[in-house]
């Protein structure tokens, strides 16, 4: 048995958590030291003693209506025959920091022919999930989904302890701007949610989220409308602009420029990365504009842009959880990813939807644009 | 100008309200004190991710992939950003820049003009050589040819201007960046006798430019991993989550004072303009990388080998030199380039240690000097006449070499104040040589 430090790739020892115990489960850790370490992440997983879901932290940690619904499910098993990235044991991607940060990888046609095959899975597993986006249902149970969708396929969900990243897919509501933790929240009519999925398989990660509207309200709200779709067009307008030769710090020109139209602000402490073996590589992509992102397209590069628009304020706040990402007002935020190949005269969106893929475009009506 | 102090604050930088650009009596724009600054006062400061580094332009990737790095890779970077105009965001910097003037380095002087320094050490180091600029630019097409028609097709003569400004510019920030341009730090005009410092951390990671970063814990975490292997207990253990909390607390400040400052290193008054230093670069440094002279400047020496070589050949010494050619390295250091480069006087009048050593055996008996080169001990003789004649004999030498009758130092000067353009740099130039003679004959 593994020791169940998030951090640790260890066997495990004979101690065991107590209070699991008590529940009937067995998480056992290979040192007291281990343990200690890895306490606030683990105690998260423990009911509360009357057995019901709580609030873990204190009201200032929060800026809108959305609260973390405590405890987390336990860390999900992956299948013995499924290969793991180099952090998945530890929660430390070693092969990621020890990367050159001015060097941008230019694939061969395998490692193309890998992303294109594992972009493909991408899309399959999100779209499954998006399919299970509806009101009552909580975000733990999509997690679950998608972590089975991904274990059926062979693919490591990329997330999960990534930097001991509890879950396998981000689940983020309405003002949770990113990197938000599935939990026992259900979700409701009126919800905005966006999925991120990314994982890994022969090698190789593809990342992509989608924001859906939750029930029918959502779909009549103004306010969701103009900022899904505006964060949508964004994120269109900009993979327009990639082909050889095209600067990285001009797409966050196109996106603003769409924000703007929409009335919508742009965070700007996440951005677009390069991805292929690694998660998160060079190039790095802002979202802004006039940003001084380094480096210039060519044929063969693979990167992901993913902006996020908000209703209010651009500026972000963290949950005590130190992952969640929340609008420092309470306002919405959306986003959309896709993981991009550059071609010889363009590009071609390795995660781009098909005909069966939940979550198309509503129209926008021209009063609401400014 | 006014429009780049606000670029400089708009990009998270500080130009302090004591300074004032105007023109400066050494011709272009200097920068100048509005009050007196104290010793040790921040001037101006700037984040490296806003300077144009081969780290931070728009084909960084391709720099990095061709290894095309340093003072080339720099060009090159300003070339590309130069071309976008406006689009680019270092345009507001390119335009202050084509309102000062372009440095008149001797490289391309005209033929004619390059004569009045034929045979000076501005030659010897290459000074008065177009052919390096122009090797330079075959290799800049050859790394253009990698590209793919990214960018955006220049001249010889585009070339050579880019080589110029972006040399005369460069400052060298850190281990990550290397030689990079720096916005506003390079307004402030050159002197031997400086005011400010420009002050930059240079150790960084070599992976990222981060003074504090994942790649650097990454190295940390792997040795204190060995570590808690070697010995696994508690105690160790303990240790390790400490260290681990230091570290987060340092990525707190991470990029926060990740910046290239200038920073006063005497006190100032009013009024007066405000001094940098190159580095402590002789004239011949100066002129051909920057355009201008200094006359007296401290750093300066002129070189003798020739009048040493014909005083060796008159004198029938040729085997007492050639020992010395093999033996006084081991009295440089850091490592001379070359034995000519050691036989000069300063500015101060002094001689090298190891031109001291030729001196001395060249003066001494033959009895001494074949003890010597048998292998035995140097003993300095208690009679230094013979040493300074022959040192006399050969700064006399070199003076008579300037074929200008004899005109002084002092000669010099008077007419190079009335001269202009490449002839009065030229001057100050000779003017200045021949001050380290005199100052070398007169401490005799």
């Amino acid at each position: 048995m593994k020791c169940s430090g998030a951090d640790c790739a260890n066997e495990a020892g004979s101690l065991k958590c107590p209070v699991c115990l008590k529940h009937g489960i067995e998480s056992a850790y290979c040192s007291q030291t281990c343990f200690k370490r890895n306490w606030a992440l683990h105690k998260a997983t423990h009911p509360s003693e009357d057995g019901e879901t709580y609030d873990p932290f204190p009201k200032q940690a929060y800026t809108g209506e959305i609260r973390a619904v405590y405890p987390l499910a336990p860390r999900p098993e992956i299948k013995e025959s499924i290969a793991k990235p180099d952090y998945a044991d530890t929660g430390f991607p070693k092969s990621e920091v020890e990367e050159q940060r001015s060097h941008i990888r230019v694939l061969d046609a395998d490692t193309i022919a890998k992303m294109r095959a594992v972009s493909a899975l991408a899309r399959e597993i999100t779209d499954i999930g998006g399919r299970a986006v509806k009101p009552g249902v909580t975000t733990e149970e999509i997690d679950r989904i998608v972590h089975a969708a991904c274990m059926e396929r062979g693919c490591y969900p990329s997330p999960l302890n990534y930097y001991n990243f509890p879950r396998s897919c981000c689940t983020s509501v309405n003002e949770v701007i990113c990197h938000g933790i599935p939990d026992k929240r259900p979700l409701e009519d009126g919800d905005i949610i966006n999925l991120d999925i990314t994982v890994y398989k022969d090698g190789v990660h593809s990342d992509m989220n989608h924001t859906y509207y939750v029930g029918d309200k959502a779909r009549a709200n103004p306010d969701a409308i103009r900022l899904i779709e505006g964060t949508r067009q964004a994120l269109d307008a900009a993979i327009a602009l990639v082909k050889p030769g095209a600067l990285f710090r001009s797409f966050g020109d196109e996106i603003e420029k769409v924000a703007k139209k929409f009335g919508l602000s742009v965070v700007r402490s996440y951005t677009g990365h390069g991805i292929h073996e690694l998660f998160h590589a060079a190039p790095n992509i802002p979202h802004y504009a006039n940003n001084k992102a380094a480096g210039i397209c060519k044929p063969g590069m693979c990167f992901t842009i993913e902006p996020m628009l908000n209703l209010g304020t651009y500026r972000d706040k963290s949950w005590p959880d130190n992952w969640t990402a929340v609008t420092a007002d309470g306002k919405w935020s959306a986003q959309f990813e896709h993981t991009l190949l550059v071609t010889e005269d363009g590009c071609e969106v390795l995660t781009a939807r098909n005909k069966r893929s939940p979550g198309g475009p509503l129209p926008v009506p021209k009063k609401l644009l400014a | 100008m006014i429009n780049f102090i606000e670029w400089i604050q708009d990009n998270k930088g500080f130009f302090s309200d004591s300074l004032e650009l105007r023109t400066s009596p050494l011709g272009g724009i200097g920068v100048f004190a509005t009050e007196d600054i104290p010793e040790d006062t921040v001037l101006y400061r700037l984040p490296k991710e806003e300077i144009l580094s081969p780290r931070t332009c728009g084909i960084s990737n391709l720099l990095a992939e061709y290894d095309y790095l340093g003072m080339e890779g720099l060009v090159m970077a300003y070339l590309f950003e130069k071309s976008l105009g406006n689009q680019s965001p270092w345009g507001v910097f390119f335009s202050s820049l084509d309102s000062t003037r372009r440095p008149d380095v001797s490289t391309l002087w005209s033929d004619e003009d390059k004569m009045l320094l034929k045979n000076t050490d501005v030659d010897t180091i290459g000074g008065l050589d177009e052919g390096e600029i122009s090797s330079l630019y075959q290799e800049a097409l050859e790394f253009v040819s990698h590209c793919d028609d990214m960018i955006p097709p220049f001249s010889y003569q585009e070339y050579a201007d880019a080589l110029i400004i972006v040399s005369s510019r460069a400052f060298l920030v850190d281990e990550f960046h290397g030689l990079s341009l720096v916005p506003g730090a390079c307004l402030f005009n050159h002197s031997d006798k400086e005011d400010v410092h420009f002050e930059s951390d240079f150790d960084v990671c070599a992976l990222c430019g981060g003074l504090f970063c994942d790649c650097r814990e990454s190295k940390a975490m792997e040795l204190e991993q060995e570590h808690v292997s070697n010995s696994n207990n508690d105690q160790e253990s303990e240790n390790e989550s400490e260290t681990g909390s230091e570290n987060e607390n340092s990525s707190v400040q991470s990029g926060a004072d990740n910046v290239c400052e200038i920073r006063s290193v005497r006190y100032i008054q009013a009024g007066n303009e405000i001094m940098n230093t190159y580095g402590d670069e002789p004239n011949s440094v100066l002129v051909s990388r920057y355009g201008f002279v200094i006359w007296a400047n401290q750093n300066e020496s002129i070189n003798v080998s020739q009048q040493v070589l014909q005083y060796c050949r008159a004198n029938d010494l040729k085997l007492r030199f050639k020992w010395w050619k093999q033996n006084f390295g081991k009295l440089c250091e850091p490592e001379a380039d070359s034995w000519q480069s050691v036989v000069e006087v300063n500015i101060h009048g002094e001689v090298t240690e190891p031109f001291q050593l030729l001196l001395t055996i060249l003066a001494m008996p033959l009895k001494a000097f074949v003890l010597l080169s048998k292998g035995g001990r140097l003993k300095e003789p208690n009679d230094h006449t013979r040493r300074e004649a022959i040192l006399r004999e050969i700064l006399q030498a070199r003076f008579m070499a300037f074929t200008d009758g004899g005109m002084s130092s002092e000669e010099y000067h008077r007419i190079a104040n009335a001269a202009t353009g490449h002839k009065k740099l030229a001057l100050l130039y000779l003017g200045t040589s021949k001050l380290c003679l005199e100052k070398a004959i007169g401490a005799l």
